[in-house]
């Protein structure tokens, strides 16, 4: 910056700056993943070789599954953002995705069976 | 596809109504975590405004969604998303209702116009839905038949059921009345519907 007092982006700009910087400014994930997509990390890597946001998503996934939109809110960044992260991470085989409840992952009779008993027996 | 694994099977429910009907405080009363928020910036292009060479014009919003969880089993979890707060952000409906079970339309007794966007949405859509009239600020002024008049719902077995987001029984009731709603609805063979 020519000027350091100009002040040209504001703080809350800041993460979603470096967020896009990150992802090489790709907005646009490779797999279709929907918010409630369960995502778990598999095998082992070295954390030096991947990068930092990486290395995070893995850490929040070892040995639990989690969707999409939980992977988001616990690191504070966009959905846009964890797909295109989760992608790449899905091509490195990094990550494995469960059922979607897409249109051939939709919940059975007895799913939702399940559901009503949970809710009467809370 | 690649990398898939088995995972837990999600039941996705959608929490809708107007602003202020009590839609994250339902969440909440279910959720077995706090509500969490997380963000979508969608990018939206431009049509028709005039003839920019092939230059698209593009004008990014970013939508907040609040969402809860409910561990039923360890291989099945009941996911609840609320609905952006402003109705123009349909194409977040969209991506919201790809798969849910369905949906609870919460209704502000004193202000229940604001809840005709969401009817109008998933009456057009086939999803199945129950209005909620939230007793939220005491007592209601209308009796439920008044209020299923007023709302013109287009099915007659579409329930109307009362509850109070801040009563997490009577969430849990409502709830219970759209899971058991979606599976009324659900075809015989299930497994010929892809």
């Amino acid at each position: 910056m020519e000027n350091p007092d100009e002040q040209w982006v504001d703080e809350s700009a800041t993460p979603l700056f470096d967020n896009y910087s990150r992802i090489g400014g790709r907005a646009r994930a490779r797999h279709t993943l929907s918010l409630d997509t369960q995502v778990r990390a598999v095998g082992s890597v070295d954390r030096a070789a991947v990068t930092v946001e990486h290395a995070q998503i893995l850490e929040l996934l070892a040995n639990r599954w989690l969707s999409v939109a939980e992977i988001a809110a616990h690191l504070h960044t966009t959905m846009n953002v964890i797909r295109v992260h989760l992608s790449d991470l899905l091509e490195e085989r990094l990550v494995a995705i469960g059922a979607p409840s897409g249109r051939h992952g939709r919940p059975s009779r007895e799913d939702l069976q399940k559901v009503i008993n949970h809710l009467r027996a809370m | 596809m690649k990398g898939q694994g088995v995972g837990p099977q999600s039941v996705k429910v959608i929490v809708a109504g107007g602003f202020g009907t009590g839609k994250t405080t339902l969440v909440g009363a279910v959720s077995e975590i706090p509500p969490l928020t997380t963000e979508e910036v969608l990018t939206q292009v431009s049509e028709g405004v005039d003839d920019t060479g092939g230059i698209e014009s593009k004008t990014t919003t970013t939508v907040a969604l609040d969402f809860g969880r409910r561990t039923i089993a360890s291989d099945l979890v009941l996911y609840l998303f609320g609905t952006p707060g402003q109705d123009r952000f349909w194409f977040m409906w969209d991506e919201l209702s790809r798969g849910a079970t369905g949906a609870m339309i919460l209704v502000d007794p004193r202000r229940l116009a604001t809840s005709f966007p969401a009817i109008d949405y998933f009456e057009a859509r086939g999803i199945p839905f129950v209005v909620a009239v939230n007793l939220f600020h005491g007592q209601r002024r209308n009796t439920l038949a008044e209020v299923r008049e007023a709302l013109q719902l287009e099915d007659s077995s579409v329930p109307l059921i009362e509850c109070d987001a801040r009563d997490a029984p009577s969430c849990r009731a409502a709830l219970i009345a759209l899971v058991e709603h979606a599976m009324a609805r659900m075809p015989a063979l299930p497994e010929a519907v892809g």
